[in-house]
């Protein structure tokens, strides 16, 4: 485009008298131009052909534009209800991060990330200890001397990974969303991080969700989707082959009182349920092909600790009623059930991690004004809990693939309402596994004597207060990924991976492979890789994903631009 | 929750108009003052940023983005009868935001087209009130001009709201609009000779 010519004030500021006359026709058009003006360029007009075909054309311009006016676009009906969701996100979110970080661990992660335009999601496979079925033993999987790190290599051109794929789910804006398995068999040393690039994988249409917020997926193609609705939660299972029917779980667990120890932390029975739990279905429900079905509502999944059991027949979570009538309770859904059932029904209890079969949470005591957490371990198909007294004060633990160690809060927790949130201590990774238990049961139920961080061996990772946090392992046990929420927005936070030793469970806090990388809320951890979602700024979206995955050459990094929008988990 | 909040702000729709918006983030305050404001330029944002993007599921997200981040930044406008042109210049930012990502970003490059194989209504509707080559024509100059053109000959911002839109001066927003008229006049004529010339080339293969 050229220029019109020069400008100013002066007539003799101009470049020419064409360029002074064609600017003023255009100004004209928006408003008076001075009398004095008006009469040059009426007359300039009058005399230069050129110049009165451009004015000309600047007023047909106008016109055909203008025309447009009776074009009225309507606005999609939804379009309110949509974005007073978003607000309400909103809301929710600067009322979390005005408390500094109470409540935020509870709610945060779930409740901020809509709205998106266009979404990918690097899918969470399996549980938290990100177990494949395949992997799956019933004794600890090996810590083998390949635990030891790796150095970073240092060539600059890519070095091959053994070549796995990360799915990630995108958005269309016809609100379909489909699955790619991004694929990477190579990736690149940290001083040439662009040096490759995931390859396009294939994809798979997965049809449309409501604001996904997080997506499960079990390791056989049947991937779960928490999403939010004007009610709350909505969690919906699509598709899969494991839709074979299993033992129902009855609900409301109780403790077993040869096993409960006389703690404050010791859950109050008194406290049943309210009702008796409407019991699903007792017909299979079949997910196979296209269909979905939604397995909870009217409730609010919290906390970032939701996962699919080891072997993949069952997913676990945490929530509360979406009306907020009272304290969270663990749910378990089975793979061809109709619906998840609340397994606790104290609504002090938080869903922390699979190990192996059973399920590791914390109970928050209601003695008075104490408010100090305790472990349980709950067997998912007796129901049976028994506390884990001589653990001391542990919030949501994520145990390791071999049952001997934790990542948890130790400490006290903050009361908000029916939520609970960290308030002095800290992020530690502690022994799980008692003397002589060799899976994580019970066999040593004594409540602690001592103190707590030298009993149990803890290792601070982080002080606390924390927001939130997310803690995985990956199938080996000797990678663990943390990514710890930022106080002031919980759906952002910075990432980090540790090197654990196969042979004491120590951590390497040292020097990680990956240190307080920004990211998104949600990560997976599987197959040698950590891939995470770069911020972006703002509106919960973020457009690169980034890996880093590892083996016997070293970590490496390659990174991805998708879309307007990623979210990982 | 959205029908919660619906509701809560239904009761009561109030216009903060002529009160002090700013001070300290009040939620209530800003739920009803963005529901009143998306009650009354819902229309019109969606039609710039359709107009902007040409792209009517897109432009849906990105008005929904709009009324997000203004309730967001609730707190920042300091005179309600300015509540008009600072939404426009939300929205503008969000637009702007969103074609530099796609430049960067290369994924899916800016075309000026949807991406749904097929045409919406909408789309249709649209593409019927606006000749090809004024169309192309908009699409070729720079985002900010067509903005500008946009918001002057369509939506009516006078030249104080249309440069607080564009985040510039006045004089400078006169200055905008004044180039992007000569912009488009230009990708206009260029649009015609390209397609004169393409005219030449098919009159020629039929010839032969």
């Amino acid at each position: 485009m050229s220029h019109l010519g020069g400008r100013g004030g002066r007539p003799d500021d101009w470049a020419s008298p064409h360029a002074r006359a064609r600017t003023r026709a255009a100004e004209r058009l928006d408003a008076p131009l001075a009398p004095a003006e008006e009469v040059w360029l009426d007359d300039h007009l009058s005399r230069c052909p050129d110049c009165a075909t451009i004015a000309g054309q600047y007023a047909t311009q106008r016109r055909d534009l203008r025309a447009l006016r009776e074009f009225a676009p309507t606005p999609p009906r939804d379009l309110w209800a949509r974005t007073a969701a978003s607000i309400e996100r909103e809301s929710r979110h600067r009322a979390l991060t005005r408390r500094g970080g109470s409540r935020a661990s509870l709610l945060a992660p779930y409740a901020l990330l809509a709205g998106a335009l266009v979404v990918a999601v690097v899918i969470g496979s399996l549980s938290s200890s990100q177990l494949t079925p395949g992997a799956v033993t019933t004794t600890p999987a090996p810590r083998s001397a390949s635990a030891t790190p790796p150095t970073v290599a240092t060539n600059a051109t890519p070095f091959a990974v053994s070549a796995k794929e990360v799915p990630v789910v995108s958005s269309e804006h016809n609100g379909n969303y489909s699955v790619e398995d991004l694929k990477v068999d190579k990736v690149c040393p940290e001083s040439e991080p662009a040096c490759a690039t995931p390859g396009p994988g294939t994809k798979r249409a997965i049809g449309p969700l409501s604001s996904p917020e997080a997506i499960y997926e079990s390791g056989d193609g049947q991937l779960i989707v928490v999403g939010y609705t004007d009610e709350g939660s909505s969690i919906v299972v699509l598709s899969g082959d494991a839709a074979a029917p299993t033992e129902r779980p009855t609900r409301s667990a109780s403790v077993d009182p040869a096993e409960s120890s006389p703690t404050a932390a010791s859950p109050d029975d008194s406290a049943g349920p309210s009702q008796e739990p409407t019991p699903p279905d007792a017909s299979p429900v079949d997910t196979s092909g296209d269909e979905s079905i939604e397995i909870a509502r009217d409730i609010e999944v919290i906390d970032s600790t939701a996962a699919y059991s080891p072997d993949g027949s069952a997913f676990a979570f945490t929530a509360i009623p979406a009306d907020g009538s009272h304290g969270p309770d663990i749910y378990l859904w089975r793979t061809g059930e109709e619906e998840a059932v609340a397994i606790t029904d104290d609504h002090r209890s938080v869903f922390g991690s699979w190990s192996e079969d059973d399920i590791a949470g914390s109970v928050v005591s209601n003695e008075g004004d104490r408010t100090e957490p305790a472990a349980f371990v709950l067997d998912a198909k007796s129901m049976k809990r028994s506390l884990r007294p001589e653990t001391g004060n542990v919030w949501r633990p994520t145990v390791d693939p071999s049952g001997a160690v934790a990542v948890y809060w130790a400490g006290t927790l903050d009361k908000d309402g029916d939520h609970w949130s960290t308030d002095a201590g800290n992020l530690v990774l502690g022994r799980w596994r008692s003397g002589g238990d060799t899976a994580g049961s019970n066999a040593s139920a004594t409540p602690l004597t001592t103190n707590q961080a030298e009993e149990r061996d803890e290792t601070v990772i982080a002080e606390g207060p924390l927001a939130d946090w997310d803690a995985r392992w990956d199938e080996t046990g000797t990678r663990l990924a943390i990514w710890i929420a930022d106080p002031q927005d919980a759906s952002v936070g910075r990432l980090s991976l540790y090197v654990v030793d196969a042979g004491d469970g120590s951590i390497d806090l040292a020097s990680p492979p990956l240190a307080d990388e920004p990211a998104r809320a949600g990560f997976s951890i599987a197959d040698g890789r950590l891939a995470w979602a770069v911020p972006s700024g703002d509106s919960g979206k973020s457009n690169r994903v980034k890996i880093l995955a590892w083996s016997d050459a070293g970590f490496g990094k390659v990174e991805t631009t998708t879309g307007d929008v990623l979210l990982v988990r | 929750m959205a029908g919660a909040l619906s509701s809560e702000l239904g009761a009561s729709r109030v216009f903060v108009g002529g009160s002090a918006v700013s001070g300290a983030w009040d939620r209530d305050a800003a739920g009803l003052f963005v529901e009143e404001l998306f009650g009354r330029h819902h229309g019109e944002i969606y039609a710039y940023l359709i107009r902007m993007i040409r792209d009517p599921e897109l432009a849906a997200d990105l008005t929904q983005d709009a009324f997000v981040k203004a309730y967001r930044a609730y707190d920042s406008l300091e005179k309600p009868e300015n509540a008009r042109a600072w939404l426009y210049q939300i929205a503008h930012r969000v637009a702007l935001d969103y074609i530099r990502r796609q430049k960067i970003v290369r994924f899916l490059p800016w075309t000026g087209e949807s991406r749904g194989a097929v045409p919406s209504a909408e789309h249709l509707v649209m593409d019927a009130h606006l000749s090809g080559d004024l169309q192309r024509a908009l699409e070729k100059i720079p985002e900010r001009q067509r903005a500008a053109l946009l918001l002057a000959e369509l939506h009516d911002l006078t030249g104080l709201e249309l440069a607080a839109t564009l985040g510039v001066s006045h004089v400078a927003a006169r200055a905008l609009l004044t180039r992007a008229r000569e912009s488009l006049r230009q990708a206009l004529a260029a649009e015609r000779v390209e397609e004169q010339s393409q005219g030449l080339t098919r009159a020629s293969g039929d010839e032969r």
